[in-house]
């Protein structure tokens, strides 16, 4: 009896402290961050909005449900006026952008802006509103600080004219997509506000909130919005009522044009709606094929889609500023082909920019809507993270090396797109503020150097391991505001390495790899280091025989040379055989042979010859 | 004549005097090989690289991004050099790569010009010779006889093209973004091509015809041959282009994009195929340009 009740009593003991495995049991392993499954709720919106489609105009009524859940008073709000970085060319966001944004340019016959007309505490004062900086920050003094724990409730009354489409938000013909169009708080953390003026690089950072938003328009009009829509009314005045309400989420958007027309499936528990021009109705499948990749994929690497519906809107062609974002449970996408000559190459098959636009910004419900990393302050997190997503799932759905185009012979990949971008300047940080960079290095350090380091990473690591490591990240820091920092520290729990090359190198230094093959001798190779990244690789050498060795080389030597003097005549030497390390700066110097590859010189002479051939008769010569 | 006879007889003499087509194949084609030492040259450090093979597959981006690639060696401080040595390397790199690139376009240009025109007036005057056999003498005898006053239609061509061509065609290029609309301008513009060509050619088979260098007037003959026969021409021209459209079509979206091109052997002769039948099928145009000229005049 003795034993029993003490083989019960450590069974007990035993099975009330599981032993965490590596990856599946995080907690205890990474650091305290929110290991909640659901989003804290600091700031809820309700807003009753008014569209004026003729003038194009908002009136609407905010009321904002606002929790200190600090451990410190606030003593005052800070909100985002983003609408007012469109008002004229006075603003940090135009003359940053110098008048474009995303390839499209702003139209000063059709300005934007928002005016605060009533800001008070529900039941109590009036709160007087100070514009700070260019007007997209006001300020407003509390007349008791909000002690820890406190609720707020303000009623807001505001004004708005909608721009042309610019930098995701406006009007264009019949069309509205309404983004970043109410005020809106900022975080407060760390003791002050996390809240910026609008620049033009930057995107946005929000806390958590329900967002209950009712907006009456023209009765011919169909709408889309982030969450779920919950009624429609028709008002009997030509008009209609139309609510939406979305639980824990960062932001509210919202769409509406009376010719879209409206596709939807079901993939798993989502509702995926595709919200599309007539003009449009070839991309129909082809959005929703997407999505549901994205949804599908994206959901076995990471994390279930934590919401119940996913929202994709189409764009018009000359609306295409307000395509390519992300809002939670909310994408728009755009019909532009990757080569900037309008939507026909798309249409007819040559490229795949509107799947890869949907599957980017469908990867941005995990890695923004969910977790909600800065974006202004930390952009690679979110866009990297999305953009190296977007990568693997494309290689994955489109094996042939033309995940972005084929034309006949001449084809490439969603990760090639990137490469071509991150050659023309390598050394760009890819931490840094959005405003720190200038245009063409903030789409660098944000897309393009994230997506080739973090897919060096994965095969540095491999992919089961990767795969660990960001779902492991992702279920962590739900909800959770998750810096670099914390990504470093997962990955150093995760891995037992603290990856130095990666963090000091790639995140925060101007490193850049090229590895080279210097010379292959008779009984030796010499490979070189020409930058100053170091990444520990391999090198494989060939010998006559048809015999192989692989060498380790931890890169710390500018140059390195093996000798072989008891082996068979040295062929060829390539380093980093299996091509893992994608930050080379150029690939065609990591092999060399000792002997000219004759065959293949002559497939490209041959085609050489062919060109100037063409060439000769297309100059009128005979 | 009507314009199917026309092309009729483009035809027969084309194939007829098969050795001036063969003579004209492959004096472009030797050219062509001396041209081509510069790339060869330029390509034998990269032949001796492990991804050669991969480009011998076919040019995939990433080729294209490594050359690009070049130009962040200025962001990229080497070991042991400064930014000002990367800099000068990498305008030397670039300067090397624009040399021969420019060099090899700016010869092909000429050899078109002067090779091309001196061509030109051996296989008018076996045309014009017609039913007369094939003379290697006379073919070189035309070819050394109107080549001065062929080069200076060419630089007026070239010169049509730069000022007058170019700039139509980028205005076509606009409009046919605007609906139906464009797609007619459109279609003006590829006539408008066809009447350059035919005027250039009927001028050139006019002035062999007629054993006469004075361009200026082979030119207004060949205005008025347009409106003298303006069906018969438009009929060869529309006939020998679209089989000009036809050849490119089987080889460019047929048969090139199957090609294995690792298979060097098939590829050239699949291409070279194409490049003889794209050249015999200029030869049906001045054939029957010939043939339309010599209807109005006395020939040679």
């Amino acid at each position: 009896m003795q034993k029993f009740t003490l083989a019960v009593i450590l069974a007990v003991l035993f099975y009330s402290f599981p032993m965490p495995s590596p990856v599946s049991n995080l907690t205890g392993l990474l650091p305290a961050k929110a290991a909640s499954k659901n989003p804290v709720i600091v700031a809820s919106y309700s807003i009753q909005a008014s569209l004026d489609v003729q003038a194009k105009t908002i009136r609407a009524r905010e009321t904002i449900t606002y929790t200190n859940t600090s451990l410190v008073p606030i003593p005052d709000l800070v909100f985002h006026l983003y609408l007012n970085a469109f008002k004229d060319q006075n603003s940090i966001f135009l003359k940053e952008s110098q008048g474009l944004s995303r390839g499209y340019g702003w139209d000063p016959q059709y300005p934007g802006w928002i005016d605060v007309s009533t800001l008070r505490i529900v039941n109590g004062p009036a709160l007087q509103l100070a514009l700070l900086e260019d007007g997209t920050l006001a300020r407003a003094s509390l007349p008791s600080a909000l002690a820890p724990g406190q609720t707020l409730h303000l009623e807001v009354e505001f004004n708005e004219l909608l721009p042309k489409v610019f930098a995701r938000t406006g009007f264009v013909d019949d069309f509205f997509l309404v983004g970043q169009w109410f005020p809106k708080l900022g975080v407060w953390e760390n003791g002050a506000w996390n809240a910026y003026p609008f620049h033009a690089n930057s995107e946005f950072f929000a806390d958590f909130g329900n967002y209950d938003v009712v907006i009456t328009l023209p009765k011919e009009y169909v709408t889309g919005g982030v969450g779920q829509p919950v009624s429609q009314k028709d008002n009997g005045d030509g008009t209609q009522t139309i609510s939406y309400h979305a639980g824990g989420v960062i932001d509210f958007a919202w769409t509406a044009c009376p010719r879209f027309q409206s596709a939807s499936r079901r993939v798993g528990p989502v509702d995926l709606v595709y919200l599309y021009l007539p003009e449009h109705d070839w991309s129909v499948k082809r959005a929703l094929d997407a999505a549901q990749a994205a949804l599908t994929h994206f959901g076995d690497w990471y994390g279930s889609f934590p919401y119940a519906r996913l929202t994709v809107v189409d764009v018009p062609d000359n609306g295409l500023g307000a395509g390519g974002m992300e809002y939670p449970t909310f994408i728009t996408s755009g019909t532009e082909s990757i080569t900037g000559l309008g939507p026909e190459p798309t249409k007819v098959g040559l490229d795949r920019s509107l799947e890869l636009v949907v599957i980017h910004e469908a990867g941005h419900q995990w890695w923004q809507s969910t977790v909600a990393f800065n974006e202004a302050e930390e952009p690679w997190l979110d866009e990297g993270f999305t953009d190296y997503s977007t990568s693997r799932l494309a290689q994955e759905l489109y094996p042939d090396e033309n995940s972005a185009f084929q034309i006949s012979n001449y084809r490439a990949s969603y990760l090639d797109t990137r490469r071509f971008e991150y050659v023309n300047d390598p050394a760009v940080p890819m931490y840094g503020k959005a405003w720190d960079f200038k245009t063409i290095q903030y789409g660098i350090a944000a897309y393009s150097k994230p997506v080739l380091s973090l897919t060096t990473l994965e095969r540095v690591l491999g992919s089961r391991i990767m795969m660990k490591l960001m779902s492991a990240f992702y279920q962590h820091y739900q909800f959770a505001h998750p810096t670099t920092k914390d990504f470093r520290s997962t990955v150093q729990q995760i891995t037992g390495q603290y990856h130095a090359w990666f963090f000091d190198g790639l995140v925060y230094g101007s490193g850049v790899l090229d590895y080279s093959v210097k010379s292959v001798n008779d009984q030796s190779v010499t490979v070189e280091r020409k930058g100053s990244l170091i990444i520990p690789t391999e090198v494989l050498v060939t010998f006559t025989n048809g015999t192989t060795q692989l060498e380790t080389w931890d890169g710390s030597q500018a140059e390195k040379t093996f000798e072989f003097p008891n082996r068979p005549s040295v062929t060829s030497a390539q380093v980093d055989p299996q091509q893992k390390l994608l930050v080379d700066l150029e690939w065609s110097d990591n092999g060399l042979r000792r002997r000219l590859d004759l065959n293949s010189w002559l497939a490209v002479m041959v085609r050489i010859l062919y060109q100037m051939e063409n060439m000769w008769m297309s100059l009128g010569g005979l | 004549m009507s314009a199917w006879n026309v092309f009729r007889n483009g035809i027969s003499r084309a194939l007829k005097y098969w050795q001036s087509l063969a003579l004209a194949y492959f004096g472009v084609l030797l050219v062509i090989l001396l041209l081509s030492v510069i790339p060869a040259l330029a390509l034998l450090g990269p032949g001796h690289s492990t991804a050669m093979p991969e480009a011998a597959n076919g040019i995939d981006a990433w080729i294209i991004i490594d050359i690009l690639s070049l130009t962040a060696q200025t962001s990229a401080p080497a070991s042991g050099s400064t930014t000002a040595q990367a800099s000068a390397q990498v305008a030397r790199d670039w300067s090397t790569i624009l040399v021969t690139v420019l060099s090899t376009v700016g010869l092909i240009t000429l050899a078109s010009w002067l090779a091309g025109n001196y061509l030109f007036g051996g296989l008018l005057l076996t045309y014009a010779e017609a039913p007369q056999p094939f003379s290697l003498r006379r073919f070189l005898w035309g070819c050394w006889h109107w080549w001065a006053s062929f080069l200076v239609l060419g630089i007026l061509e070239a010169i049509l093209v730069l000022f007058v061509l170019t700039p139509i065609g980028a205005v076509t290029g606009y409009l046919t973004t605007l609906g139906r609309f464009g797609w007619l301008v459109f279609l003006l513009f590829l006539m408008l091509i066809a009447l350059f060509l035919a005027l250039l050619e009927l001028a050139r088979a006019w002035m062999v015809v007629n054993n006469r260098r004075n361009l200026f007037a082979g030119l207004w003959q060949a205005i008025k041959s347009v409106f003298h026969h303006p069906l018969a021409l438009a009929g060869l021209y529309s006939l020998a282009l679209l089989l000009l459209l036809l050849l490119h079509l089987v080889f460019r979206l047929g048969l090139l994009p199957r090609l294995p091109l690792a298979w060097w052997p098939l590829v050239l002769l699949v291409q070279q195929t194409f490049i003889f039948l794209r050249l015999w099928a200029r030869c049906i145009r001045l054939a029957g340009c010939v043939a339309l000229t010599s209807t109005e005049t006395t020939p040679v």
